[in-house]
């Protein structure tokens, strides 16, 4: 098995070999939700960071119970997935006022799931120097509250050991998504999915062994040159590869993409020259960030403006999932840069478990013809 | 620069001096408060034309949790930002749909909350007076996270966001004070000019005033039989959101009071022949509050007390300029429905059990605004929590700005069937 097959079997589950290796071995493992919790705080802890996922969920029975059905479906199918056991393997879980449906999982997940530790994590909406001292402050009790449950020290070195592991990670992600610059990229974006998403569900050493590895395999690989437009997604949590599936199944290659769980999460490095809760601080509040935080639209539209110029693409597909207040009014106003700057974009509308995909792949053909027809 | 037109606003003026006119010269028994408080909307929406048309002051825009205080002490002109999409609908049910609409053809998806859609509308439409800067916060919700993001992207004043904490220890509220300070700060630079903190002081303790008024007269709702109506509720709600300290809204309050404490001494209730007590937890029907008089009417159900009215607060303390930017801090934390919407579950459940069990509650409304996903997040867990008190609830889903969405005629029947089945079992 190459390595990229072994990396899309683990993005299909939710509970993998190395985690079960991980527990047999009396590790511990953390669940978190949104890129703004910081890794780095519980692989210091010697636990694993675990990026709660609903993949493979079908139903939401359970959660309907307890959410109404304007809330997303992703964080419901969670929920649904939680109350049905699937997350009793893990130690502990955070969750963070990221965003309206999220923190209130936090209230029924705190209530009906028995997750040993269950912590909440404030994050401030706002880029400045008052939010980020009182954050430094929040991500300090953090780290008291896990030393406190576990009966644990977390210090100082082993923050900087963590820094340096997420930033090996952070440093290997980015060098493939360079190779997706290619006029041949040598992997889709579908793979690229699949290979990010087990970095967020494996021991973080091993999953770096791994994709080494990987980027010497596909070195040499062009065999993506063939597509009808070079195209970039933007959505809230891509764990599930279905649309982006969809888009390359038509023809189109997605060379970028801009997600909680895609470059958002890679982008910026930890500093490894200051103090470390510092350090971390400044990163998680001052990384590229998503449509949470306040004031900082025009960082974030700048931001997708160069990915498009560096990735050359040629549209842009906002693929939103139902009842995300926060996407719904982000996309509004990069779609109205994107025209600006005359840009192409498509916005599809989805349930977290897909439906009627026969109305995606027509909308998606129809975008690429348009793509195609495009005076240059 | 080209006059605004601001139609909706003179609209709005000209239905409350409607209004007003109309109840001089038919005056109905209970009716002043009512009068009072119109004449005194219609006062202010004109005050509001007037610094529009002749820009002789500074005009701020500030967040409906926020306090407007701050910027009347500095002689700055308050505009709550969200001041149209709460007055249109009750003026006019369908008033914002053109708005949103606007909204909507814009690229705001249906089921993102209306303010979101209906402010994008009126902005498109030059509806609202220029401001000379914005004050927001992130509180209570995403709605409000993204709202004041297109504000931004729209307006080319400046800006100045205060970053609400989740939880509401004393780290919380020195952290909402700190930064209070430095919107105080953002003002001064706006302005030129520097915090007049005695004026500020005269400001917080006439709102005082009228808040300790508001607190009796909150409290007068104990009693069995309720003294006075829901609908007097939201229109006080109005008052205490725009009319701060000020003198008259400090006399209608206390009218407010004068008149629940009459009615309690002389066993009178709104309803005569009371038979259910209810709490509306919730927003209430903007587009249509005749809904609170019909309850009244055919089900002799009277709202005892509802989410954005509950206010169990103590007056500021004024003796220090930072004890009363503190008390403000605490004060815009606690904006009802911010108050109970902006942190963990428990900053619900908790005061709507001590509301059940304060105002003898026989029942409990949960009109589930749509735009509200962190309330329909925990909807569950409040039908539990209702459970365990033993209270019934009735939980529905609607726009409480646009009727379209869930017409009266079906809330009606909703409630119908309610009070009919669960309630008189």
């Amino acid at each position: 098995m190459t390595v990229l097959q072994e990396l899309t079997e683990l993005a299909k589950q939710i509970y993998n070999p190395y985690i079960e290796n991980w527990q047999k071995q009396g590790g511990k493992t953390m669940g978190y939700f949104c890129s703004y919790v910081p890794e780095e705080i519980i692989l210091a802890a010697g636990m694993l960071p675990y990026r709660v996922r609903a993949t493979g969920s079908t139903q939401t029975t359970l959660g309907d119970a307890y959410m109404g059905a304007f809330n997303c479906s992703f964080i419901r199918h969670c929920l649904d997935q939680a109350l049905r056991g699937s997350y009793n393997f893990l130690d502990g879980v955070i969750m963070l006022n990221g965003c309206d449906h999220v923190r209130r999982l936090w209230d029924t997940w705190r209530r009906k799931v028995d997750t040993p530790f269950c912590y909440f994590l404030q994050m401030p909406h706002l880029i400045s120097n008052v939010t980020l001292a009182w954050y430094q402050q929040e991500l300090i009790r953090f780290k008291e509250s896990i030393e406190q449950h576990f009966k644990i020290k977390i210090t100082d070195d082993q923050l900087r050991e963590a820094i340096k592991t997420c930033n090996e990670t952070r440093k290997l992600l980015g060098k493939l998504y360079q190779l997706r610059k290619k006029e041949a990229p040598p992997i889709t974006g579908t793979e690229a999915l699949n290979i990010i998403i087990p970095s967020t569900a494996m021991p973080k050493d091993q999953f770096n062994k791994l994709l080494k590895q990987l980027l010497t395999e596909i070195a040499d690989r062009d065999d993506k040159a063939q597509y009808r437009a070079r195209l970039m997604v933007i959505a809230i949590i891509l764990d599930d590869p279905s649309l982006t599936q969809i888009v390359e199944e038509s023809g189109g290659l997605v060379v970028a993409d801009f997600s909680c769980i895609g470059p958002r999460h890679m982008w910026d490095l930890v500093d490894e020259a200051i103090e470390p809760m510092e350090a971390i601080a400044k990163r998680y509040l001052e990384q590229i960030s998503c449509p949470r935080m306040m004031g900082d639209h025009p960082r974030r539209s700048q931001f997708i403006r160069s990915m498009v110029e560096e990735y050359r693409v040629d549209g842009i597909i906002f693929e939103r999932i139902k009842f995300c207040d926060l996407w719904g009014a982000e996309n509004y106003m990069l779609r109205l840069d994107a025209k600006e700057e005359d840009i192409p974009t498509l916005v599809l509308e989805r349930e977290f478990q897909l439906v009627g995909l026969g109305q995606f792949k027509t909308r998606v053909q129809a975008f690429l013809e348009m793509l195609e027809g495009k005076p240059v | 620069m080209e006059k605004q037109k601001l139609t909706k606003l003179n609209e709005a003026a000209a239905f409350f001096r409607g209004e007003v006119k109309l109840m001089e010269e038919n005056p109905v028994e209970g009716g002043e408060i009512q009068a009072l408080t119109f004449k005194a909307l219609a006062e202010f929406l004109e005050d509001t034309l007037r610094a529009a048309e002749e820009r002789d002051k500074t005009i701020g825009w500030y967040m409906l949790g926020l306090t407007p205080e701050l910027l009347l002490a500095m002689d700055i002109f308050p505009f709550n930002t969200e001041m149209l999409v709460l007055l249109l609908p009750t003026i006019q049910p369908d008033g914002l749909k053109e708005f949103i609409d606007i909204g909507e053809r814009a690229g705001i998806p249906p089921e993102v909350c209306m303010i979101d859609k209906s402010m994008l509308g009126l902005m498109t439409r030059d509806e609202l007076p220029r401001p000379d800067f914005v004050l927001g916060t992130s509180l209570p919700c995403d709605s409000i996270v993204v709202a004041y993001q297109i504000y931004k992207k729209l307006l080319p004043a400046p800006f100045f966001i205060l970053d609400g904490p989740y939880f509401g220890d004393e780290r919380d509220i020195d952290y909402y004070a700190l930064q209070m300070k430095e919107a105080i700060k953002f003002l001064e630079e706006q302005t030129g000019r520097k915090m007049d903190y005695d004026r500020l002081k005269d400001i917080v303790e006439e709102d005082n005033r009228a808040f300790e008024y508001i607190l009796e007269a909150n409290e007068l709702r104990k009693a069995v039989p309720c003294p006075q109506s829901g609908r007097l509720l939201t229109l006080t709600n109005f008052l205490r959101k725009y009319l701060v300290g000020t003198p008259g809204a400090t006399a209608i309050f206390k009218k407010v009071r004068d008149d629940a404490k009459e009615k309690v001494e002389r066993g009178l209730g709104a309803v005569p022949e009371e038979a259910n007590r209810v709490i509306w937890f919730h927003i209430p029907t903007f587009f249509d509050l005749s809904i609170l008089e019909w309850m009244e009417n055919e089900f002799k159900a009277v709202i005892a007390m509802d989410l954005v009215s509950y206010l169990p607060l103590e007056p500021i303390d004024t003796s220090t300029s930072d004890s009363i930017i503190r008390g403000l801090a605490i004060k815009s934390l606690n904006t009802p429905m911010l108050r109970q919407f902006r942190g963990p579950l428990e900053f619900y459940t908790d005061d709507l059990i001590q509301v059940c069990e304060d105002y003898k509650a026989d029942s409990v409304i949960f009109a589930g605004h749509l735009g509200c996903k962190h309330a329909w997040g925990f909807s569950g867990l409040v039908r539990e929590t209702c459970k365990e008190i033993g209270v019934p609830i009735l939980i529905f889903d609607l726009d409480c700005f646009d009727p379209s969405v869930t017409p009266s005629a079906i809330i009606k029947e909703k409630m119908a069937e309610f009070f009919k089945t669960l309630v008189f079992q």
